[in-house]
């Protein structure tokens, strides 16, 4: 436990020290940005005072040291100011886009791992079968398949020619607002289908591969003959081997969701889905730093935590790791 | 005039001098910085007249004050030496605009033929709208018109792209007698004599060959769902489904018995705070709050929320108040609300309404039982109706006059956060759903009150999300700030049994403006040449598919505006061969690489072109050569 408590710290200390690093380069990136944040808010009629007013206001007119102490204090109390056109604090424009991300990403995310697990565990088991093979093929054509094309086509036919579901959006006109009125509705989970589809049938295929593989490896393993020999029906021998087989996938798992949270801009563009990728796009198309800053900053926080949460579940579900 | 090497030495920030350092390879910003005299070789540079020194100097990281724009200006301010061949033309094009590139694609090609060799960037058009704003953009500046209502009057081209003391003449020019005639016609409160005087500023503009028309266009193609909806209102230069002119969506009935229209947009509104809105919210905002006056579908202007107004002398108007007018929370709009809408957007003055209200000196209530105001200008005004009329709204007082103080945002109202906006127009705030919906509910009591109950303008960010929405029936209408069709768009939608194609008279252009400051482009000859060689019929009909006009003159007020000038000179036609001459009789040779190259050194003629810029009969008051 001592060992554990230590490992923790350690890597603890190390998740500061790469958000420091991040925001840091962060910094210096958007500072050597070709571009100057004021000219694209200042309307060309602004009088010389009240452009140098409004640098002053923002603080571009301060020592860079100083903005640069500034903006750690900031991010790390998570105040990102206020968003320079929608005149509202950036915190809350985040906040509302991260929950409409998760809204499209985690349906789709844990349909994909389950139905992902379930299926790979059993084309790594029946390896050399017509099953196993299909599931490759179609495994490879669904993972090299671009999902903004895939995107588009759906709609084309499920939507523009079809009319069976929406073309677009969280909810329909007027529709539900809320969150939590919002996951109740039906509304929502008929616009989430599009999407939802095209999401699984990309990200579903990761599971699938890792599981097959890693598989074949479990498969060989002597434990598996001491279960037969101690008479396990195939079906538990099969489950005590995936959850062998399901130790790479945790790690995959992390890293999946966070690129998933931060991948998501062509789908949300395409099916008009105001998550956080669009604002990112949106606010580096029209120079809003802060918001650009803030967005990228939570897509690497939920990333750093999900691999800080991944190495930590590693300990828990594989015995053989030790913190020693 | 010169420029003050300390000036720019003293106040460059470390940023500044990184991102030069980036941007020139070191030499500038290190010029900059004074502290090291093998870069301190900044060039003196000056002013014909001294009268435009103030915008030359006036802002830091402008002009004088910017090391990368000085470096850029003063290379081509040198005179070239014996056999220098005229340097790279460069253009930057907004990735957002195709059909320019294909245009300039062309006129390179073509340009090669004459010797002229082009430079084309594409830029984000973020990075493209800071760039020219700094005037960074090289040696042409590409811009298509928006059209908005108050850019209907004639001023807000004529000054903001020309006017030589305005940041956004983004080629320096300075024609001393274009300047005189854009100050007179401000002032010139009598409309037909302030038409007089913009033709004549426009025969200028065109004579002196500083801007080049490119198209005419592109043409208004616009779909909507004709199976529902009938009475659209075809508005000159706006079309059918703006929100700028926003007639349709007031006067449009339904065939089918349907109540509700929806709106496609590829962006909504940014903010709801009409002050602080640079974009969408500046028209829809107008739906909410009413405006002083309008257009109607002609581009006349007719009563709004004033409804009428009496000139008192050449800076002062009697504005009378429509009567019976409410609020959308119910309360009547009174004299009082007129009153404390002007002095509030004078008061607080930020972007578009400062435009409108720098030069208003007083409004008094001058007799309320007839809600009647009187606004005074701090000197002649000409654009009383065409820009202060349309620009302002009224601001209900019961709910802004406490406001700045209650949110604590000082003195800058673009801080205000209006969670409701509650205004008079003819549209309610309804429901809003940043990025994704926005409701918009029939105020039935207004005196245009729309025929429908209620619009639902619904984002849809792509282009092709917008034309299978309309295809799908999910759409009424594209909102025409979002994209105008094409051709071929358009008769791909048209299949659609409920799609009817309407295509309105538009007064669209898309122009090139050189930095005539600069060399080659001071030299007269040299600009006749170029427009010789630009293929302005090549861009109207393969990237715009036909769908535009050649143009006929060189002005931003086209055929169509009220104030054109029918009687401008004829734009210059598009021919390579007249074009080569034009420069050989200029002085103008070839290198063997078939680069063009600048006359002799000791050319007179060359010299004096390059020392007057602007025609024959015309001053020029901008940047000297360097001595």
């Amino acid at each position: 436990m001592q060992g554990f408590r230590r490992y923790v710290i350690r890597r603890l200390m190390l998740l500061v020290f790469v958000i420091w690093c991040i925001l840091t380069i962060m910094f210096g990136l958007f500072q050597l940005l070709p571009g100057d944040p004021t000219s694209i808010f200042i309307d060309s009629n602004f009088s010389p005072d009240m452009i140098e007013r409004q640098k002053d206001l923002w603080g571009l007119n301060d020592p860079i040291w100083l903005q640069y102490l500034r903006y750690i204090r900031n991010m790390a109390l998570f105040d990102f100011g206020q968003s320079f056109f929608q005149i509202a604090p950036v915190s809350e424009i985040m906040a509302d886009k991260v929950k409409n991300t998760a809204l499209m990403i985690v349906p789709a995310l844990v349909i994909s791992i389950v139905l992902g697990t379930i299926i790979g565990a059993i084309a790594g088991w029946r390896r050399g079968s017509k099953f196993e093979q299909s599931t490759v093929a179609t495994s490879l054509f669904l993972h090299s398949a671009p999902s903004f094309f895939v995107g588009i086509l759906v709609l084309m036919v499920f939507s523009y020619q079809l009319r069976w579901l929406p073309p677009g959006g969280m909810v329909s006109l007027g529709g539900p607002d809320g969150f939590w009125e919002m996951i109740v509705a039906r509304d929502y989970w008929v616009h989430l289908i599009l999407p939802g589809l095209v999401l699984v049938s990309r990200e579903i295929t990761g599971p699938i591969l890792l599981l097959r593989s890693s598989m074949l490896e479990v498969k060989g393993s002597d434990f598996l003959d001491i279960l037969r020999a101690k008479g396990l029906p195939e079906r538990q021998i099969v489950t005590h081997a995936t959850r062998n087989a399901l130790l790479p996938l945790v790690t995959y798992i992390a890293v999946m969701t966070g690129l998933l949270f931060q991948g998501q801009v062509l789908l949300e563009i395409i099916f008009a889905w105001p998550g956080i990728g669009r604002e990112l796009v949106q606010a580096l198309n029209d120079l809003d730093y802060p918001v650009a800053q803030a967005a990228l900053y939570v897509m690497a926080l939920v990333t750093l935590a999900l691999n800080f949460i991944a190495d930590l579940l590693y300990g828990v579900i594989d015995p053989r790791v030790t913190y020693e | 005039m010169t420029h003050d090497t300390d000036g720019p030495g003293r106040t460059i920030d470390r940023r500044t001098l990184l991102m030069l350092m980036a941007a020139t390879g070191g030499g500038a910003a290190m010029s900059g910085l004074g502290s090291f005299p093998a870069f301190a070789q900044d060039p003196t540079i000056e002013l014909e007249n001294p009268k435009y020194n103030r915008l030359y100097n006036e802002i830091s990281g402008y002009y004088f004050k910017d090391p990368v724009w000085v470096k850029e200006t003063a290379t081509r301010l040198t005179w070239p030496k014996a056999g220098e061949k005229v340097p790279e033309i460069g253009v930057i094009i907004p990735t957002n605009q195709p059909d320019i590139l294909d245009a300039f694609r062309k006129f390179a090609t073509d340009g090669e033929q004459i010797g002229i060799k082009y430079n084309i960037q594409q830029m984000s058009p973020a990075r493209w709208l800071e760039t020219i704003n700094k005037h960074h953009h090289g040696d042409i500046e590409v811009h298509p018109s928006i059209l908005r209502p108050e850019r209907v009057d004639p001023a807000e081209w004529l000054v903001s792209r020309a006017y030589g003391p305005d940041r956004r003449n983004y080629g320096e020019w300075v024609n001393e007698q274009y300047d005189a005639l854009i100050e007179a016609q401000t002032k010139e409160s009598d409309h037909e004599k302030r038409l007089k005087i913009v033709k004549d500023a426009q025969k200028v503009l065109a004579e002196d060959l500083y801007i080049n028309q490119l198209g005419w266009g592109p043409s208004i193609i616009e779909a909507y769902n004709a199976a529902d909806w009938e009475g659209v209102v075809k508005g000159r230069g706006f079309g059918l489904a703006s929100f700028n002119l926003f007639h349709t969506y007031t006067r449009m009935k339904s065939k089918t018995g349907k109540k509700s229209a929806r709106v496609g947009m590829s962006a909504l509104l940014e903010t709801t705070n009409i002050i602080a809105a640079s974009n969408n919210m500046r028209s829809v905002g107008r739906m909410i709050y009413d405006r002083f006056a309008y257009f109607d579908e002609n581009l006349k202007v007719i009563p709004w929320a004033i409804e009428s107004w009496q000139r008192v002398d050449e800076r002062t108007w009697d504005m009378k108040l429509r009567g019976g007018m409410e609020f959308h929370d119910g309360k009547p709009v009174t004299v009082h609300d007129l009153q404390f809408s002007l002095d509030f957007l004078r008061k607080y003055e930020r972007g578009i309404f400062w435009t409108a209200n720098r030069f208003l000196e007083s409004n008094e209530i001058v007799d309320e039982s007839k809600g009647v105001v009187r606004v005074r200008f701090k000197e002649p005004y000409g654009q009383f109706e065409t820009y202060f009329l349309q620009l302002n709204v009224i601001l209900p007082r019961h709910i802004w006059q406490n406001i700045m103080a209650e949110q604590n945002v000082g003195d800058d109202p673009r801080r205000l956060r209006i969670e409701q906006p509650i205004g008079s127009g003819p549209f309610r705030f309804g429901r809003h759903r940043k990025d994704t919906e926005l409701q918009l509910i029939a105020n039935k009591k207004h005196f245009a009150a729309p025929n429908i109950d209620e619009l639902w303008v619904v984002v849809t960010p792509t282009l092709d999300g917008l034309l299978g929405r309309m295809e799908s029936q999910e759409l009424d209408f594209i909102e025409n700030s979002s994209i105008f069709l094409t051709p071929s768009q358009a008769k791909q939608l048209e299949r659609a049994k409920h799609v009817k194609i309407e295509r309105t008279e538009d007064i669209n252009w898309y122009h090139g403006v050189v930095r005539i400051s600069w060399m080659p482009w001071r030299d007269y000859e040299f600009r006749r040449a170029w427009h010789h060689a630009t293929d302005r019929e090549f861009l109207v009909k393969v990237p715009w598919e036909g769908a535009g006009r050649v143009p006929l003159a060189n002005t931003f007020l086209v055929e169509g505006s009220p104030w054109y000038n029918p009687n401008l000179p004829p734009i210059p036609k598009f021919d390579l061969k007249l074009a080569r001459e034009i420069l050989k009789e200029a002085g103008y040779s070839w290198a063997s690489d078939g680069r063009l190259v600048y006359p002799s050194p000791d050319d007179s003629k060359f010299r004096q072109r390059i020392v007057k810029v602007c025609k024959e009969g015309y001053t020029w008051g901008g940047l000297k050569m360097l001595a």
